[in-house]
């Protein structure tokens, strides 16, 4: 159930030009799913939104949430410093559920949601990115990297990864989040190959709590709310 | 506390025999249908909660994306996605039993039969305290044109529900328009109980990144601290020519706005955009007024 609370920054570490991990201090134990998020606000009435991170990881009360720079909301939470004070509403939405032996698979930053769903459950998993990136060991997990270009682990995309590494002797299904390009080509290809999928969305939202509407997605031909009949979809 | 016209300000305002606990209540479609909002406060402690705009039939709503943020404000294209009245009365307004507070159904329409059947059917529904028209809806008969903007179609449409319902009627007034103040009094002389100020400005977003509109459905309605002095404005006009109740809304972000609209001529205040920064916002701002009430003249 989403809760209001009341958080302090424990640290934020800067990973890169536009990416840092913030580690907040919610002074209590929050039950939290995998794939689930939060909306946080670190501001007072501009930008009038909050602003939805997926966890990250979690535990001893401290939430981490792994976040990429894009307009002023990112950009304010990038300059938090220890002890200031943050607000998150959450957790919100269903998480992940029953992915025992799946493989994982994050690209981008879909690697938020999947990092810690993966801990709980001890999945192998696959980080795809464009480019080699300067930080990664910035999580406990280990991925098996995989890059567009070929400047860090395998070469190759997301897809290319899960070819050659889903194998349906070990692996129950897949779940994944990244660009909703790759999603999309990933549901029509496990639907071929019968593969069991779920898969995190993103979509724009005001209230994150089921309050406003704005969050709708058709989705196998039904209307649902992003922030709490998803993210998680299950095809 | 007295407002700029000299008028006591009524702690427990009422609207046709109903009594409001607190002046305090949420804004239609920000608030899901109350029963969202009980995770994070009592709702017996608010004045009221305004529903999400309900039609006859369901609806889907529009694409997405259905919300676009610029400095100071929203723009929304929700589209009143919603169950249809009868969707809500047979699976969530028994879920607001005993919620010990006023509900408010806000209704929306095509044509002037859709909104009397939607009276009809609400007038046996226990649950539902009062009735709040809005009236920005496109009216299909007069090809698309919303109903909020001419006074003879506002004086129909309201004198026909006012026809078929004994609940209070409440009409939310559009801001888009040239003088609100012809269609308020046209609304309170078709028996209106009250009168809502005001909707949302209509609006659009360009997203210079992706090269398209920020909504999918291009224009969308304005909210947030931005329309403030624009709503301030328009309770001040309605409430110089009206003698029915005024319910400001707009901008109300924090305890002081509340007590802005409040002065300058409004009876009650509606909470929208500011409980999605925290959905606790309308308890939070109503424990404030009552606990300052009395500091102010
Ligand atoms: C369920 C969910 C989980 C997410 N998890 C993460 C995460 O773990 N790490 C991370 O870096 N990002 C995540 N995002 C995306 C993140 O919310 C946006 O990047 C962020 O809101 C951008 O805010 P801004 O003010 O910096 O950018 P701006 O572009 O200035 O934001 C303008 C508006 O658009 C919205 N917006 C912009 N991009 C997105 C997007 N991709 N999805 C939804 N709304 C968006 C903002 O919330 C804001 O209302 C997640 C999004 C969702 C819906
Ligand atoms: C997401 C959203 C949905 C809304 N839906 C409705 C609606 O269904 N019916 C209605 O009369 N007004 C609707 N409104 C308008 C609000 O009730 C209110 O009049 C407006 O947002 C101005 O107040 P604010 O600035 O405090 O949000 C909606 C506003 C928002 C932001
Ligand atoms: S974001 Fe408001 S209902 Fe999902």
């Amino acid at each position: 159930m989403a809760e209001r609370i009341f958080g302090k920054i424990k640290e934020n570490v800067r990973l890169d030009i536009d990416h840092f991990i913030l580690k907040v201090d919610v002074f209590r134990h929050i039950e939290i799913k995998p794939g689930q998020f939060f909306m946080i606000r670190a501001w007072e009435d501009i930008p009038v939104l909050n602003r939805p991170f997926s966890v990250f990881d979690y535990k001893d009360n401290i939430i981490q949430f792994f976040i990429k720079i894009k307009g002023k909301g990112t950009e304010l939470l990038s300059k938090l410093k220890i002890d200031e004070e943050i607000f998150l509403l959450g957790p919100s939405g269903n998480g992940f559920q029953n992915c025992e032996n799946y493989l994982a698979v994050g690209a981008g930053m879909g690697i938020a949601p999947i990092n810690y769903t993966s801990t709980i459950f001890n999945l192998e998993t696959i980080y795809a990115v464009n480019t080699h990136v300067s930080y990664m060991n910035f999580s406990d997990s280990e991925f098996n990297v995989w890059t567009l270009d070929g400047t860090s682990g395998e070469k190759g995309n997301a897809i290319d990864a899960i070819k050659k590494f889903y194998n349906n002797k070990i692996h129950k299904g897949i779940i994944a989040c990244g660009p909703e390009k790759f999603l999309e080509y990933l549901i029509k290809f496990c639907k071929e190959k019968n593969i069991p999928l779920q898969v995190s969305f993103e979509e724009k939202m005001a209230c994150g709590t089921g309050l406003c509407m704005s969050c709708a997605k058709k989705v196998k031909d039904d209307i649902i709310k992003i922030c709490q009949d998803g993210p998680v979809v299950r095809y | 506390m007295k407002n700029v016209f000299g008028k006591e300000i009524c702690f427990s305002p009422e609207i046709k025999g109903i009594k409001f606990k607190n002046p305090i209540l949420t804004a239609s479609g920000t608030c899901g249908f109350g029963v969202e909002l009980k995770d994070f406060f009592e709702l017996s402690s608010i004045g009221g909660i305004v529903l999400k705009g309900t039609t006859l039939l369901p609806k889907d709503g529009n694409e997405c994306p259905r919300i676009a943020e610029f400095n100071g404000g929203i723009v929304n294209s929700i589209g009143l996605q919603n169950p249809g009245i009868n969707g809500f009365i047979n699976d969530i307004s028994p879920k607001l039993y005993n919620c010990n507070t006023n509900i408010i159904t806000n209704i929306s329409g095509n044509t002037i039969d859709e909104y009397q059947q939607m009276c009809e059917i609400i007038e046996n529904e226990k649950v539902i305290d009062c009735i709040e028209i809005n009236i920005s809806c496109p009216n299909v008969k007069m090809g698309g044109i919303s109903f909020g903007t001419d006074s003879n179609t506002v004086f129909e449409l309201v004198s026909n529900c006012r026809a078929i319902t004994s609940k209070p009627l409440i009409v939310k007034l559009t801001p888009n328009i040239t003088d609100i103040t012809k269609i308020a009094l046209s609304a309170q002389k078709a028996g209106a109980d009250a009168v809502t100020c005001i909707n949302t400005f209509k609006g659009l977003l360009f997203d210079i990144e992706k090269n398209d509109f920020s909504l999918k459905n291009i224009v969308g309605g304005v909210s947030g601290p931005a329309i403030k002095p624009m709503a301030l404005f328009a309770v001040y006009e309605c409430a110089k020519v009206l003698d029915i109740p005024i319910i400001g809304v707009g901008g109300i972000m924090n305890f002081n706005d509340a007590l802005e609209f409040l002065k300058v001529g409004a009876s009650a205040v509606q909470i929208g955009t500011a409980t999605f920064k925290d959905p606790a916002n309308p308890a939070i701002i109503a424990r404030l007024i009552e606990r300052e009430w009395g500091k102010y003249d």
